[in-house]
């Protein structure tokens, strides 16, 4: 739920169900008292704090009920890799507790890993930057070292930083050890600029919309802080296909490279949700959120119209009003 | 106007035991008995009484409940609330 | 008026990253095992105590069975004596039809007086005496042969008793997503162990007639068995092209990982463990599309330990002391919470918040009655600790210290656990895997050790240490036996 710097696209989604449906009751789970969104005006009516995804399944359930218990809720839409990655094989589980959701297969999530995507994007007929999987980082030294510097070093699940040299690769390499365990990718950093494409699936191999754009404004941190759509058919067939090839249900995000080298364009991740920016189509007429929605709920959708090339979206960041009784909320301990 | 209030008084201490110090911005949880103690405080109860509170109330010897009181106590003299 | 339950008068600052009472989930009582109540085992056999379930360990070696059984013809699986040696736990998996693996001369005799016949083992390892293969020989052992001394260590002993040998032999296989385990074996990639099976069957009487192959440890990604799979039924097809006899088993050897969690692991073990199930298809797949179609599949063994008797291990413990620690700042302990393998959810998810970090912040802390010198695992794994009472509070991340006087012994960095008092005791689990072969005595006696039975009793299976466990063997020299005009009680040499 947090919109502030590094934004999540939580809060996003909220706004634009809210602004679909006024009259929509909406539970947020945060993971945090401070995020932003839930101090909106056109965020959830009421939050809940949960527990982290590596608390593990069993206990995030138990929570779940909890919640729901306190507060109804019939849908549930995680936003984050971490939650859907635990949820999706969860789905029976979630429906015992009246909770419904609709997220990719665990085995397609599996195969769109970071670990995994040279190999899905081959079958797609997709170039990938080059990938290597280490699992310590005299290993990880290895495969730089083969592919020649710079490289990318990233977590399986977060975290990617660019290492010049061996030393940084250790740096980069051990600080993400730290925070979230084996295995390392390495990954042959494309030159170029980067394209991400949003969209939803139909689960059949069919796209019932999608959104493509470049970014303009990169942070120091590497996240997109202003970006223009873009109408590429080039861009537009690879997405096709891979949303064909992977039957792809719901949303999604795809990161590209266009590589300065030869004018390729590199699939660089699979993200199974929707991105931070995904308010900015509803701005002109696409409202991507309310439209998952539908398609969670029948299987269809609204029409999706493609935003006007030339549309760009840049980040504006205000300030949301809370009041210390508001945390203290949040911050209920539940004594067993 | 009175000028002459103590920091304790300026405390925003809510039944959860939730702890808003105005002055430095910080924010605190108390423990139920941190709770009860410093409610205590706040309505003047000298160590002893706030002691014995605790020993009417909750299930501990004197001399546990007299340590962990002292340290308590030490702890808010650190926040500068005593 | 009946009096509440006393709990320490606590005062804590909330950081920005500590926003959130539910973020380590709650943890659960563990007040019983197996019907047995934990504080009845505490005040029966003292404390600390390591419990092991007689029937989760059924349990399974039952389930690794079934899940192979579904897919491939002849499985047999091997008790990995080093993992636990204990006999009684022995037992159990040699009375669920398990053979004995044994590693060393010790284990060996240690199966042996188990009642396991010699052609009941497999005898691994890089380092074993001469007179320990003439024993294994003799008694008709599997002998897994691992290097080329070996080798011709075998080769004379076959050659003095005039006759063919039947070997396996250990074979290290890069499975591109693992360190290589290249300390035991010959390489398959460099064709290191196809020359070698020739070599032996042109110059000895050394039958290669399995293949042995162990890939690692705590392999949590299963498609590392195929690999290694398809790269021992190549080299054992090849072997067979070049002259040398028919290969009848493979042994992958052993790896599959338990439910413990790795430091910095970041998904928790009931995602991040595969099944039996399926390493089983990533064997057994792969096995099936290398070999010849309508020849008999070779035999396969595995040697797995830790994924069988992990879980079945409990280590009962008592608090001894509370202490509150003081932790640098928020961020400090942010960090140390990614250690414990959830502070990357922090990283994802509050990294983003610019909320300014002020005084430094407390942790509470317990000393536990066990240390790290009976739990060596914890060097690799992070065991959960659960209350063995229902909780007074709710969690706070506590860093759990052991008994040693050494700053190293710190069981946790930070366990989610409520507001413990000294006396309160703890489950730690998973513990059944390497502990009890890998605990020293050191500073303290090791605790005993009972199995609780299908029966619904706890059984003794392994007395607390007493001061003769450990002066035992020693010999105190002559000049020695007098201090200040005492003699104190010592085993004197009086040479």
């Amino acid at each position: 739920m947090h919109r502030g710097d590094n934004p999540q696209p939580g809060g996003s989604i909220v706004a634009d169900i809210r602004r679909e449906w006024p009259d929509a009751e909406v539970v947020g789970l945060v993971y945090n008292a401070y995020e932003s969104a839930i101090y909106a005006a056109d965020g959830p009516q009421v939050c809940h704090t949960m527990p982290y995804p590596t608390a593990g399944l069993p206990i995030y359930l138990e929570r779940l009920a909890e919640v729901r218990a306190a507060t109804p809720f019939d849908w549930l839409i995680p936003t984050l890799d971490a939650e859907i990655t635990m949820l999706a094989g969860a789905t029976e589980r979630l429906a015992a507790l009246g909770i419904q959701v609709r997220l990719p297969s665990a085995g397609l999530l599996a195969r769109c890993g970071k670990a995994k995507l040279p190999a899905l994007a081959e079958s797609c007929g997709v170039e990938v930057p080059e990938t290597a999987v280490a699992r310590d980082l005299s290993e990880a030294m290895e495969h730089a070292g083969r592919m020649g510097y710079p490289v990318f070093v990233k977590g399986a699940f977060y975290d990617a930083s660019l290492a010049r040299d061996a030393a940084a690769v250790a740096a980069a390499g051990g600080a993400i050890l730290a925070d979230w365990g084996p295995p390392l990718i390495i990954q042959e950093p494309s030159v170029g600029t980067e394209f991400n494409v949003m969209g939803i699936g139909d689960g059949d191999g069919g796209l019932l919309g999608y959104c493509a754009v470049r970014k303009l404004i990169i942070s120091d941190k590497g996240k997109g802080n202003g970006s223009v759509v873009v109408q590429d058919p080039r861009l537009d067939e690879i997405t096709r296909r891979v949303i064909a090839h992977t039957r792809w249900p719901g949303p999604f995000e795809l990161e590209f490279v266009r590589d300065a080298r030869d004018d390729g364009y590199r699939l660089i991740e699979i993200n199974p949700r929707f991105p931070a920016w995904v308010g900015f189509p509803a701005l002109s007429g696409a409202n991507f959120s309310a439209a998952a929605v539908e398609w969670m709920v029948s299987g269809r959708c609204r029409e999706l119209p493609l935003p006007e090339p030339g549309t760009f979206f840049l980040r504006h960041q205000i300030e949301v009003c809370g009041r210390m009784d508001q945390i203290s909320g949040l911050l209920v301990q539940h004594v067993g | 106007m009175n000028t002459q209030s103590t920091r304790l008084d300026d405390l925003m201490l809510n039944d959860r035991g939730f702890v808003f110090d105005p002055n430095t911005g910080e924010s605190y949880q108390l423990s139920a008995t941190g709770l009860q103690c410093l409610r205590a405080l706040q309505r003047g109860a000298t160590t002893a009484a706030v002691l014995a509170e605790l020993l009417e109330t909750r299930e501990v010897d004197a001399l546990t409940a007299r340590a962990d009181l002292d340290a308590f106590l030490w702890e808010l003299n650190q926040l500068g609330w005593l | 008026m009946s009096k509440q339950p006393y709990i320490v008068p606590a005062i804590r600052r909330v950081s920005q990253s500590s926003a959130n009472p539910q973020r380590l989930g709650r943890t659960p009582v563990i007040d019983v095992i197996d019907g047995v109540p934990v504080a009845g085992l505490l005040a029966r056999f003292g404390g600390p105590l390591f419990v092991f379930s007689e029937a989760g360990l059924r349990a399974k070696i039952r389930d690794a069975k079934r899940a192979f059984a579904a897919v491939y013809p002849d499985v047999t699986f091997a008790w990995s004596y080093k993992t636990n040696y204990l006999d009684a736990v022995c037992r159990v998996f040699h009375q669920e039809g398990s053979m004995a693996e044994v590693v060393s001369g010790f284990e060996y005799e240690k199966a042996r007086a188990n009642g396991v016949p010699g052609a009941r083992i497999i005898f691994n390892g890089p380092y074993k005496t001469t007179a320990e293969l003439r024993r294994a020989v003799d008694e008709g052992a599997m002998i897994q042969v691992d290097n080329r001394d070996e080798v011709v260590a075998l080769a004379r002993l076959a050659a003095e008793m005039d006759r063919d040998l039947k070997v396996g032999m250990r074979v290290h296989v890069d499975t591109g997503t693992h360190a290589v385990w290249s300390k035991f074996g010959f390489s398959v990639e460099g064709g290191e162990a196809l020359r070698m099976i020739r070599w032996m069957t042109e110059n000895t009487r050394l039958r290669v007639c399995g293949l042995h192959c162990h890939v690692g440890t705590f392999m949590l990604d299963a498609g590392a068995y195929a690999t290694a799979a398809r790269a021992v039924t190549e080299l054992a097809l090849e072997a067979e092209e070049a002259g040398c006899p028919p290969v009848s088993y493979l042994n992958l050897g052993g790896g599959f990982a338990s439910r413990a969690r790795l430091h910095g692991q970041y998904l928790p073990p009931e995602q991040a463990t595969p099944s039996f199930d399926d390493y089983a298809r990533e064997l057994s797949g792969t096995i099936k599309d290398c070999w010849p179609q309508g020849r008999t599949l070779p035999k396969l063994y595995l040697e797995t330990g830790r994924a069988l008797v992990d879980e079945a291990g409990y280590l009962l413990a008592s608090v001894v002391a509370v202490k509150q620690r003081t932790v640098k700042d928020a961020g400090a302990a942010l960090a140390a919470y990614g250690k414990g393998g959830a502070g990357g959810a922090l990283a994802a998810y509050g990294k983003g918040g610019s909320v300014v970090a002020a005084v430094g912040g407390r942790r509470n802390a317990v000393v536990l009655d066990a240390g790290i010198q009976i739990l060596y695992t914890t060097a690799w794994y992070q065991p959960s600790i659960y209350p063995a009472a229902e909780p007074r509070t709710g969690v706070q991340p506590t860093t759990v210290y052991g008994c040693l006087c050494m700053n190293i012994d710190v069981i946790r960095e930070e366990a989610a656990l409520p507001d413990l008092r000294p006396g309160d005791a703890v489950v730690i689990h998973p513990v059944g895997a390497y502990n009890i072969t890998q605990s020293m005595q050191f500073i303290s006696y090791r605790p005993a050790v009972v199995m609780v039975g299908t029966d619904g009793h706890a059984h003794l299976i392994r007395r607390r240490e007493t001061l003769e466990d450990v002066r035992g063997p020693e010999v105190v020299p002559g000049f020695l036996s007098e201090i200040n005009g005492t003699a104190g009680e010592a085993r004197v040499d009086r040479q």
